[in-house]
């Protein structure tokens, strides 16, 4: 398993070189530009700078993120050279994990980066003093980031498995017709209405508790966010195991790649 | 003397046609098979359902008397036709991408096959021709020490001196534990180095046997035989 | 190397290396190339290799040491008999060859003496 990761970093060596190079030439240019101005106008054309570098940042980043992890299952199914992995003694189940292995670390350095980058540029624009004191953060409130960080991640894999499944489905029913996008855009969203009709179904069997929400206090509201994301952390990890299998047991026994 | 690979009953099909019909073979170890047949005769499908690459229809295959799996492709080496080695590597990552995927890669094998297929370890998969990349597609699969060898049209569209150095390459790795099969339709070029041959038309087995056996019975080359049953193919 | 189509490959490289023992090219008591290294540079199936050893060591033409190769006979006797049966074959085709285009023994025997002549000249 771990030289399939290691494979799938290894592919990826130039663009990680030119994003970082990029990212680099962004935040000097940035930098450049901030401090240009006089001290005056940077305190009021900090926070416009600042807001501008890391909301595109942001967006950017997430974008190629998501493009990234649909092509990282799409190419080696669809493409000839995609071959040379699936010819290996390592069974469906293995490579598609090794690939959400590798879609994870590369969120978390991306994460890691932005996060990196926020810090940097928060201290250097804004003056802003890393405080966590005051924005009044206790136990709780850590843990249910944590909770909500795991459930990003949990839903991230889900959201990834759902289009490797449209994918896996498209090649073990289809082959290789035309309108590809196509079709496994429609089975994307077959899968996605499936899901929540299944949703759906369970919600009332366990009664509507959902419908029962109270604004009195923040605690309360802690509370309630925190049971929604108990049900949610659940339901994502299930939907996951059940993609995962789905799209593996296609992979090993209906796929003529 | 053993049964390597053994099809029974053998059915492919896609939506569009019936890849192989019926098919019926045995592999002894210790030989180099031909399959031999004209472009969409079932060659190609039948060596993709023993390597586990497509899904039989129905019937059986027993590899090494295991069903094919990703657990049969460690001892499985197949050379398919596509162009399998990752535009983005250079030839010493395609050959530890080998390294360390298949336990029975050889690489003094390699860097001595690489050297005298005359091909640079630092060369892009991308620039290379295709005589090129044909030689290092199939210094990747011969390095491996498997049981089983599968070649696809292994001479296709190459030079006579690249189609020289792979025959001579193929020569040397065989090995009497191990069986090979050569699908091609140049015959000429091959036939010396097969002990035995399948004919494959429509997916069907239309005559198998020793080489030597059907040159004698005919009195003419395997290509002649073949020209014979598929009429000017 | 190419072969013909009428005869079995191996009895036509049993034919190449019996003339190369009996015109000296290959030695008697000389080691043979390996079954390995004679396949590729003949461009043939090693199984074929082995066969031609096999029949010529069933012909007390070559013997095989465990281990160490496979060797030309050293009996003197023996690569006179085979100088003999070589000859013999060749002049069975040859005349047949002449027959076939209707020349007798005496025309075929005048032939090869004025053959003879014009290459004394």
């Amino acid at each position: 398993m771990l030289n399939l990761v290691k494979f799938e970093f290894a592919r990826k060596k130039t663009t990680f070189a030119v994003a970082a190079a990029l990212t680099v030439i962004g935040q000097l240019f940035v930098l450049f530009k901030f401090f240009q101005l006089d001290e005056l106008s940077r305190k009021a054309a900090g926070d416009e700078i600042f807001g501008i570098f890391l909301g595109v940042i942001m967006v950017g980043f997430g974008i190629l993120y998501f493009i990234d992890i649909i092509f990282l299952f799409r190419n080696d199914l669809f493409k000839q050279e995609g071959y040379m992995l699936f010819m290996t003694p390592h069974n469906g189940y293995k490579i598609l994990g090794s690939k959400l292995i590798f879609g994870l670390l590369e969120g978390l350095a991306i994460a890691t980066l932005y996060l990196g980058l926020l810090f940097l540029n928060l201290k250097v624009m804004l003056g802003v003093p890393i405080d966590f004191e005051m924005i009044g953060i206790n136990g709780v409130i850590i843990l249910t980031g944590i909770k909500g960080l795991i459930l990003g991640v949990f839903m991230l894999i889900e959201f990834a498995l759902t289009v490797y499944l449209s994918f896996a489905l498209f090649k073990s029913l289809f082959n290789n017709t035309r309108f590809k996008g196509l079709i496994t855009f429609v089975i994307f969203v077959v899968i996605n209405i499936v899901k929540s009709k299944i949703v759906e179904v369970i919600a009332n069997l366990l009664g509507n508790n959902f419908s029962n929400v109270q604004i009195n206090t923040s605690d309360a509201m802690l509370e309630t966010i925190n049971t929604a994301m108990n049900y949610g952390l659940i339901a994502t990890l299930l939907s996951a195991v059940v993609l995962f299998i789905g799209t593996g047991y296609l992979l090993e026994n209906r796929i003529n790649l | 003397m053993n049964n390597m690979i053994e099809c029974i009953n053998l059915q492919k099909n896609y939506m569009s046609k019936k890849a192989l019909i019926d098919i019926n073979l045995k592999f002894q170890e210790g030989k180099i098979y031909g399959v031999l047949g004209p472009n969409g005769s079932g060659k190609t499908t039948l060596m993709k359902v023993i390597a586990d690459l497509h899904e039989q229809s129905s019937g059986e295959i027993h590899i090494c008397g295991e069903k094919p799996s990703h657990l049969t492709r460690a001892y499985v080496a197949y050379m398919p036709t596509e162009n399998f080695i990752y535009g983005w590597m250079r030839v010493k990552d395609a050959v530890s991408f080998y390294k360390d995927m298949y336990k029975d890669f050889d690489l003094q094998r390699a860097v001595d096959l690489l050297k005298f297929m005359e091909l640079d370890m630092n060369q892009r998969v991308s620039s290379l021709s295709t005589g090129q990349r044909a030689r290092l597609k199939i210094t990747l699969v011969i390095s491996r020490r498997a049981r089983i060898y599968m070649l696809d049209e292994p001479l296709n569209g190459l030079d006579p001196i690249s189609r020289t150095k792979i025959k001579e390459c193929i020569i040397e790795q065989f090995n009497a534990e191990g069986v090979m099969l050569i699908s091609t339709h140049l015959v000429s070029e091959i036939e010396q180095i097969l002990d035995e041959v399948v004919f494959l038309n429509e997916g069907k087995v239309i005559l198998e046997g020793e080489t030597e056996a059907l040159r004698s019975q005919h009195g003419k080359s395997l290509e002649d035989i073949y020209r014979e049953v598929f009429g000017n193919a | 190397m190419d072969f013909l189509n009428d005869t079995p490959i191996y009895i036509q490289i049993m034919n190449i290396i019996k003339t190369d023992i009996v015109c000296g090219k290959i030695k008697k008591g000389d080691k043979l190339m390996s079954t390995r290294e004679l396949a590729v540079a003949l461009k043939v199936n090693p199984n074929t290799i082995q066969r031609v050893f096999r029949e010529l060591e069933s012909e007390e033409i070559c013997f095989t040491k465990r281990g160490m190769g496979t060797y030309v006979t050293e009996d003197d006797l023996m690569i006179t008999t085979l100088k003999e049966q070589l000859a013999s074959e060749k002049i069975v085709q040859f005349v047949e060859g002449m027959a076939k285009l209707n020349f007798s023994i005496e025309e075929v025997i005048n032939k090869l003496k004025s053959y003879e002549g014009v290459k004394n000249e």
